[in-house]
């Protein structure tokens, strides 16, 4: 089973930021990509770029587009998710006046999107021509929506009408009478609909579709995203930011510090570096891009080049698993577990490792890190680790929060040959206020420990 | 006509049942066969399940709302289904209630249909504001259950008929002093408080209200409350808002704490289960009871048949209550439905 957006909406990685700020119309939509499964093709993912870059560029350079874009989102506004109606078309089963209602509601919607979307070479779009569905459900050509058995479907209607309203009292035998004869003109509506019940499926996904390509066109517009280059082998950002972070930053009028990164499934990337330098975020931010690419969105980097994989992992280490009564260390290595014979399976993978190992000693902690970096070098894999331990002797990429500097810190990411991990923890321990007293002793320690090794 | 002419100065309308068989349908059915259709466009619905065919609690028959071609009406899928009348869908709600979506039609012909409708204060307002701007009427009526269950509150409608009757009590002091109680109950007055539009935001809790604009939690709910009080507020003056069901206790507890120029303001009058005589004490103390919404009172129907089959004097009932609340009183049943 695929993975599907609503699978994904609980990672903790700012992916549901991501889903409330787009701008759908239609409560309908917003389910078709919810249960929209993550792409893993390269050829489907390079397809559906297409038609978002298509579109987007008719947005943004076509002003004429622009106006009618606002247009097709008041009208899709009325989509409703009629899939039920269309089931119940499909087995022929006679429909009552809602459903009716539903079906010609979306022929109008339809008839209306079309008229607008054919002034333009939309291909990602394809609607049906419902116009002979509208003609049986709209027999007077009033194009509104609205609907019930009108007097012209049948010759007797009329009359009957009338004198179940002339009456003065109610005539139940009268209304049972009109009722019988509408069910007879529903029947037929209904026989008559039913061949076209693909292209009112149709209609319905591509209108929902249309919708969400539009939402992600305004989404890349708001927060300033990029489209992405699809390559095989490598993993490439610059200027990357999380925008809920930015957007949280922002709002207590601070800014924030865009990263580059880059790395490939060749070598593991082991960061390094101080103590609150911004290394969680960085790996949320990879997994939140992923994410965003194999789901077809703005990218949010100035420049980002991305290598679709089967599965992604996320492993903050930050989380228990208490309901199965893990502890944080046993949640985080059977979570590491997971990702590593995915790896060794041969599966494509993005493995975002925070921290492995931090919650033991450090001497175990240490071997386990290493180990794990060591086995991920031997085998291809898109493997980001960070981690305090010091780790020699393995092959991987080395990269490091550039960290304190003039009192402030740089998130900033830069090539480290010398393998010990920075020794910051006391100078940012400092600046948090912490009581001197507790940080000469750990000074002195530390020397003692320095001079050991 | 009695009322009717008066009806087309209001927005919108509720139509108030004290109980189960006051005559609130009969109620509905007369104002809807007499208000003049070709001068203005009309809407009904009513407030969560109603309108059943047979009475779920009493099992006597239940009239069905009659409508007239042109009226528009909104009830739910299930009892849309069951309708008896040639109807336009115009309009299908995506919010789901227990009974399915919300269809909104027209009336074709004459007939019979099942009303029920929006089942939350929210859901109520906005459907009454749709109601104006999306199908123009004029007019838009709520059939308003005054059930203690109901979350969705009739006080959102500009204007109110309170059906009561025989149903209520069969002793004619407790039908007028019960009936008269709940109309000065929606006759209180709407705050003059500065904080009224933040209050309409709260949901919890009780609050202490400050002229500056300051606003105190007191109590996260009247469950919290302490009953003892410790007399802290004596000789201040002070308004409280009570964002909930203001209860005897909560009245009790302000009224022993507070000697002076105590306001404590309430959402609306459904808000409001306070004994009669613990109010009247309060009232008596000085003390000043609001509302932040308030329906205009426009006449009183009377229904003088019990379920039970027993028969009050009409006459009686409707003179006494008329002296007693100062509003006009029918006995709709006479009038004829």
């Amino acid at each position: 089973m695929a993975l599907r957006f609503k699978d994904i909406l609980n990672i903790d990685c700012g992916i549901r930021y991501i889903f409330s700020a787009l701008e759908l119309s239609s409560s309908f939509s917003s389910r078709v990509l919810l249960e929209s499964p993550m792409l893993q093709n390269k050829e489907e993912i390079i397809n559906a770029y297409k038609d978002l870059s298509n579109l987007y560029s008719l947005y943004t350079n076509n002003s004429d587009f622009r106006d009618d874009v606002s247009k097709i989102s008041i009208i899709l506004g009325e989509l409703k998710d009629i899939r039920g109606s269309l089931n119940r078309l499909d087995e022929g089963i006679t429909l009552d006046d809602i459903e009716l209602f539903e079906i010609k509601n979306l022929s109008l919607i339809n008839r209306q999107i079309l008229l607008i979307v054919n002034k333009y070479n939309i291909e990602s779009v394809s609607l049906p021509n419902l116009e002979e569905s509208l003609n049986l459900l709209d027999p007077d050509q009033n194009r509104i929506p609205s609907f019930y058995i009108y007097d012209s479907y049948d010759v007797r209607l009329a009359p009957l009408r009338k004198m179940l309203s002339d009456n003065n009292r109610y005539n139940d035998e009268l209304f049972y009478k009109i009722n019988l004869l509408e069910n007879s003109i529903r029947k037929k509506l209904a026989d008559s609909l039913l061949p076209n019940v693909e292209e009112f499926r149709q209609s319905l996904y591509n209108l929902a579709n249309l919708d969400i390509l539009i939402s992600k066109c305004k989404l890349i517009e708001k927060l300033k995203l990029s489209l992405p280059v699809i390559s095989e082998s490598a993993i490439e950002y610059t200027g990357m930011f999380n925008p809920e972070i930015e957007y949280l930053l922002n709002r207590d009028g601070k800014e924030y510090q865009k990263i580059d990164i880059k790395f490939d499934n060749k070598l593991p990337l082991l960061i390094t570096g101080a103590n609150m330098g911004g290394k969680s975020i960085t790996l949320k931010t990879v997994a939140l891009c992923q994410y965003m690419f194999q789901f077809i969105f703005g990218i949010p980097a100035s420049f980002a080049k991305i290598s679709p994989v089967d599965k992604i992992f996320l492993s903050s280490g930050d989380e228990q698993d208490y309901r199965r009564g893990l502890s944080s260390f046993a949640a985080e290595i059977k979570r590491i577990n997971k990702m590593l014979t995915t790896v060794l399976d041969g599966k494509s993978v993005l493995g975002l490792t925070d921290e492995p190992a931090r919650t033991t000693n450090p001497a175990e902690g240490t071997a386990l890190a290493s180990s794990l970096v060591e086995l991920l070098s031997d085998h291809s894999s898109f493997s980001v680790i960070t981690t305090h331990y010091n780790i020699d002797n393995v092959k991987c990429k080395k990269l490091r929060v550039k960290g304190y500097n003039e009192g402030r810190i740089d998130y900033s990411l830069c090539e480290v040959s010398d393998s010990d991990a920075p020794q910051e923890a006391l100078t940012i321990a400092a600046n948090l206020g912490t009581d001197i007293r507790w940080l000469e002793k750990a000074r002195i320690k530390l020397k003692e420990i320095n001079n050991k090794k | 006509m009695p009322f009717i002419d008066e009806l087309l100065n209001y927005r919108s309308l509720s139509i108030v049942g004290l109980e189960k068989n006051t005559g609130k349908t009969e109620c509905l059915n007369y104002v809807l066969s007499r208000l003049p259709l070709e001068k203005i466009r009309v809407g009904v619905s009513s407030i969560g399940i109603d309108g059943e065919q047979v009475d779920q609690v009493t099992q006597s028959s239940k009239p069905e709302i009659l409508l007239r071609g042109g009226i528009i009406f909104t009830t739910s899928e299930k009892h849309y289904k069951e309708r008896r009348i040639v109807s336009e869908i115009l309009h299908i709600d995506e919010e789901e209630t227990s009974l399915g979506r919300l269809v909104t039609a027209m009336a074709v012909t004459k007939g019979k249909v099942l009303l029920s409708g929006p089942s939350t204060t929210a859901s109520l307002k906005r459907w009454i504001g749709t109601q104006h701007s999306r199908f123009t009427t004029n007019l838009t009526i709520v059939d308003g259950a005054l059930s203690r269950l109901s979350p969705a509150s009739p006080a959102v409608s500009e204007s109110m008929i309170l059906a009561t009757g025989a149903a209520l009590s069969l002793t004619y002091n407790e039908l007028i002093n019960k009936t008269s109680y709940i109309a000065e109950l929606i006759d209180l007055p709407i705050t003059k408080n500065s904080h009224t539009n933040t209050l309409n935001e709260i949901d919890k809790g009780i609050w202490r209200l400050y002229e500056n604009g300051d606003a105190e939690l007191l109590f996260e709910s009247a469950f919290m409350m302490s009953s003892s009080g410790s007399g802290i507020y004596k000789g201040e003056s002070m308004a409280i808002f009570i964002s909930g069901a203001l209860t005897d206790r909560v009245v009790n507890m302000f009224s022993r704490n507070v000697d002076t120029n105590i306001e404590l303001i309430v959402r609306d009058f459904t808000k409001i289960f306070v004994n009669q005589q613990v109010y009247r004490n309060f009232i008596k103390r000085g003390g000043k009871l609001t509302v932040l919404q308030k329906s205009k009172l426009i006449s009183i129907c009377v229904n003088p048949v019990s379920p039970t089959g027993y028969t009050l004097d009409s006459d009686r009932i409707c003179d006494e209550l008329q002296i007693k609340t100062g509003i006009k009183v029918y006995d709709i049943l006479k009038y004829g439905s």
